[in-house]
């Protein structure tokens, strides 16, 4: 197991460069010149050349790469243009407030959808599943931006219940930052009145990005949760006089979740890129509402950033659900 | 040969006939076909349906701002007095041809790399699979966005930007049953003969694919709707007048909640189009590809 | 009274194609210390014929036309869910082909035992050796002894140490044995075995089929053995009936038929076994297919493929017949055929 996890670990190691490799050749193959955007659309030719030369950008391309790969490793990731601070600093600010957003919706997700998909199964082909089934499609199919307005709408707008965005409100003092998600951070503070106003401002956005792997879990445990039950071990326990209730929930459940709970990890990856929109409709300060901004003024040092971290944190967590099922499943850790 | 044609012929018939009943029997795939062919309709004759056509192009009746819901207009007015209900037929055309777009055009180019990669196997394999890996890591919307706002304003260009960030499941899936078929028999008959492997693959491979690629078209198509709207939605892509789903909604934001119905028809049209895509989807999926039905 | 009494047993089942007769007159009965044989090729029945006696076959798609299956006197087919449940495990138990795929590989085969004892426990409290009232904690402990000893009594070496071991750790005969010492827990009257040796080496087979013998005569036992492979009948079996297209065509003490088939069907089965004094490549085929069961052929459903059929055995279907050899034949002219 150790050895086997070791193995993934240096593994990663190409794919990362890989990765560094595409994000840097993509943002150097768009049209639009970096250079003419850092300096102002007031720049004369000599001050654009001089940037050019301050910047790097006049060297031959691998050279180019090669500068921006150390400056990787040595934490340098460029400035922003907008905010004028260093991208790791502004990367390490706003990325805690993503992971808690997509923390929080994951966990709305598997909560729900590993019962409502068990059922679905167990009551395959009859109205609950035909139910289940409908309302995940219809879950799937909601654009997030939409069902955060309609949210705010009713809310906020209408209710009064929750605020309407922003991750803690600016005139009060957060719990002091230990793990950067604020919720958790409140808890270690023991500060029951922060805490609870850290939920309500996640709870909106929290929901609104559960909805997509809400319904993918729920349709992905219906699935395996079939697929188990039609297995032979399923016949030797009815054969043996085991409840369809004990079956049910006891041996196929943890079947059929640790075969599901493997897709979190591919979605993972999908919900960090997708905080963008609900980011921007719940003025969220995570990497998302960043990017946008960055997109909005060709920041290009940023959108690197960002493009980076969620892809390198994509290909970790996949490794760490890889290893996490060998745990889960015996028979995959002599694999 | 002569006498197992008829019955060739006849067992593909009979695959059709059950996988139709199939699909008659699943009832949500039927109202999801409803839904997409009255869309598709409704798009093709918004110009003439529509009550106020040229408030698609720019044009504007200050005198009509904010008017609520009423018998006159179906889905009231915006702030510039447009008929809600023209913009978002007419917006329905921007939304479903690049939709439809973007997925013809990144299974198009997945299906190349993948043909490709399956069928020359070793290092080209090796080169274009990690490839497509990396990419599949990538956050696909932040990319789509950041190439589309690169690129500039436009309906071509945001297709072009998504297409981009879309074809590596297609690569993955073509791979995959192009190194399936290329052992079978017929293509190594076809080989020996002496045909060009551009020849094998267009001719003997690719039209045996095609319904597991029609049946992951038919599922993302809408979600690329889903992704063109999110892209309107955070300001990249279509500019304005022309009519976008994912604009028009971001555009209402503004003056929620008194005109909630500015909002609410735009965002209702995308929820409409992609569930109905994605009913259709599931059941042809049921029809063409009855390893995943369940 | 036997302890199972199949009667003309006809079931149906539905697909898109439509009604397939399956079970077309199968009757069968086995006292207690018998085991008994069922042979046949692949769909004849056999594996089904074994399921409709625990009723773990689905309704729909299956229909129960006509016959009866009782258990110890009780009709089967009336019974509801919960007495089933009570027999389950308890007064009968199964044991199916692949090992590998029977066991839960997620649990420990503790766990899976355990679940069982206390199943059994629940039916009846004498199996854990406790009284009616007995506490949670004492049941669990009472059901982790019991599944202890059956381990050991199966031949697992260390029983109380690899109780908690996963099924992934037993090589295919101890996994094969640990599902035999599950389905022996509930202290059964019956044992089904549904090709219990066909997913294991040679030399593996030979053990598990002695252990079954051995426990049948211990425990006063009767064993279905569902196989395809009349070696394995003929090695532990004391009777046998034999089955085609879903009907039982020969039935009987096992050195009888094997001796001396009376059906053309067993006869072709025998003839094609393998034998040292029979020339390599000299095995009797049987020509044709077996029938399609959606358009059965009429009368005798053996006829298309029969050596010795004549135009009448398509008037209606041959129902089992003592023969002078002491077996029981399906067959119109089956005193012909001796």
């Amino acid at each position: 197991m150790l050895t086997y996890a070791l193995r993934r670990i240096v593994l990663l190691l190409p794919v990362l460069v890989g990765l560094s490799i595409i994000v840097f050749a993509i943002a150097r193959l768009l049209p639009g010149d970096p250079v003419q955007l850092a300096a102002g659309p007031q720049a004369t030719k000599e001050e654009i050349e001089a940037l050019a030369r301050e910047l790097g950008l006049d060297r031959p391309l691998i050279a180019q790469y090669w500068s921006y790969a150390t400056g990787l490793l040595q934490g340098d990731w460029g400035q922003s243009i907008l905010t004028r601070r260093p991208v790791w600093e502004d990367l390490r600010i706003y990325l805690p407030a993503t992971l808690e957003l997509v923390f929080a919706a994951m966990a709305i997700a598997v909560a729900i959808g590993l019962p409502a998909g068990l059922l679905s199964a167990a009551y395959a082909n009859r109205w609950p599943d035909y139910l289940s089934r409908t309302l995940s499609l219809g879950a799937i199919s909601m654009p997030r931006f939409f069902l955060g307005l309609l949210m705010q709408l009713f809310f906020v707008m209408q209710m009064g219940w929750l605020p309407l965005g922003g991750r803690f409100p600016l005139v009060e003092i957060p719990p002091p930052a230990v793990t950067g998600l604020i919720t958790l951070d409140a808890l270690i503070a023991r500060d029951g009145g922060a805490f609870l106003t850290a939920l309500k401002h996640l709870a909106m956005p929290a929901a609104a990005m559960s909805l997509s792997p809400l319904a993918t879990i729920t349709r992905m445990m219906r699935a395996t949760t079939l697929e188990a039950m039609s297995q032979d071990y399923v016949t030797t326990a009815r054969a043996l006089g085991l409840s369809r209730g004990k079956i049910l929930f006891k041996y196929v459940a943890r079947n059929a979740a640790s075969a599901t709970l493997t897709v979190i990890g591919l979605y993972f990856g999908w919900l960090l890129a997708g905080t963008v929109l609900v980011e921007t409709v719940f003025d969220w300060p995570g990497v998302g509402l960043y990017a946008t901004k960055a997109i909005a003024t060709q920041d290009f040092m940023p959108l690197m950033g960002v493009t980076l971290v969620i892809g390198a944190l994509f290909v970790i967590v996949n490794l760490i659900v890889d290893l996490a099922y060998g745990l889960i499943n015996p028979k995959a850790r002599y694999a | 040969m002569s006498a197992a044609a008829p019955t060739m012929a006849s067992a593909r018939g009979e695959a059709l006939k059950r996988g139709f009943y199939r699909f008659r029997q699943s009832w949500l795939s039927l109202v999801g076909l409803a839904i997409v062919v009255a869309l598709a309709g409704l798009a093709l004759l918004a110009p003439w349906i529509a009550p106020h056509p040229e408030h698609a192009a720019g044009g504007f009746a200050m005198n009509a701002r904010f008017a609520p819901p009423s018998r006159v207009a179906w889905f009231g007015t915006n702030e510039l007095g447009q008929d809600v209900l023209t913009l978002v037929l007419m917006g329905a055309r921007v939304s479903l041809f690049a939709g439809v777009a973007v997925v013809a055009m990144a299974a198009a180019l997945g299906a190349a790399v993948g043909a490709v990669a399956g069928f020359f196997g070793r290092w080209v394999d090796e080169a274009l699979m990690r490839l497509t890996d990396l990419w599949l890591t990538l956050p696909g919307l932040i990319l789509a966005m950041a190439i589309a706002a690169a690129m500039g304003p436009g309906v071509g260009n945001m297709i072009f930007a998504i297409t981009l960030t879309w074809w590596p499941g297609y690569a993955r899936l073509v791979r995959g049953e192009v190194m399936a078929r290329k052992e079978e028999v017929y293509v190594q008959a076809a080989r020996a003969l002496g045909a060009s492997p551009a020849r094998l693959i267009l001719r003997h491979i690719l039209p045996n694919v095609v319904s597991p690629i029609i049946v992951k078209m038919s599922l993302d198509v809408g979600f690329a709707i889903l992704t063109v709207a999110s892209l309107g939605f955070v300001g990249i892509g279509v500019k304005p007048p022309t009519p976008e789903w994912g604009s028009l909604l971001s555009n209402a934001r503004g003056y929620l909640p008194d005109y909630w119905w500015t909002a609410i028809f735009p965002g209702l049209a995308i929820f409409l189009s992609v569930f109905g895509f994605n009913l259709l989807g599931d059941g042809l999926r049921d029809v063409l590809d009855p390893r995943a039905r369940r | 009274m036997a302890l199972v009494e199949i009667d003309e047993l006809h079931l149906t089942m539905t697909s898109y194609d439509g009604a397939a007769h399956v079970l077309a007159g199968v009757s069968l009965s086995l006292e207690r210390g018998e085991i008994w044989g069922l042979v046949g090729e692949t769909g004849c029945g056999k594996s089904l014929t074994g399921l409709t006696l625990s009723r773990l076959v689905a309704s729909p798609p299956a229909r129960y036309l006509s016959g009866a299956v009782r258990f110890d006197g009780r009709d089967l087919l009336a019974a509801d869910e919960e007495t089933m449940r009570d027999l389950r495990g308890r007064r009968i138990g199964m044991i199916f082909q692949d090992p590998t795929t029977n066991l839960n590989p997620a649990f420990r085969v503790g766990t899976q035992m355990i679940d069982v004892a206390l199943h059994a426990g629940r039916v009846d409290p004498s199996i854990l050796g406790l009284a009616a009232g007995a506490s949670r904690g004492a049941r669990r402990r009472a059901a982790r002894d019991l599944a202890v000893s059956m381990l050991d009594r199966v031949g697992i070496v260390d029983a109380a140490r690899r109780i908690d071991d996963y099924p992934h750790q037993f090589s295919g005969g101890m996994r094969q044995r640990v599902l035999i010492a599950m389905a022996l827990i509930g202290r059964p009257d019956l044992i089904i075995a549904d090709e219990p040796t066909t997913a294991l080496d040679v030399s593996v087979q030979a053990q598990i089929l002695a252990l079954l013998h051995r426990l049948a005569a211990e425990d006063g036992l009767a064993i279905l053995l569902i196989t395809h492979n009349l070696g394995v009948v003929a090695q532990i079996a004391s009777h046998v009936a034999v089955m085609y297209a879903g009907a039982v065509v020969e039935a009987g003490d096992v050195r009888a038929v094997l001796k001396s088939p009376r059906h053309p069907y067993t006869q072709a089965l025998i003839a094609a076994l393998p034998r040292a004094d029979v020339k390599r490549g000299a095995l009797a085929g049987l020509p044709g297919v077996v029938p399609d069961l959606l358009t059965p052929p009429p009368g005798c459903r053996f006829l298309p493929r029969c050596p010795i059929g004549a135009a009448d055995c398509a008037r209606a279907a041959p129902g089992l017949a003592p023969v002078d050899t002491g077996q029981r034949v399906a067959c119109f002219r089956a005193e012909r055929a001796a």
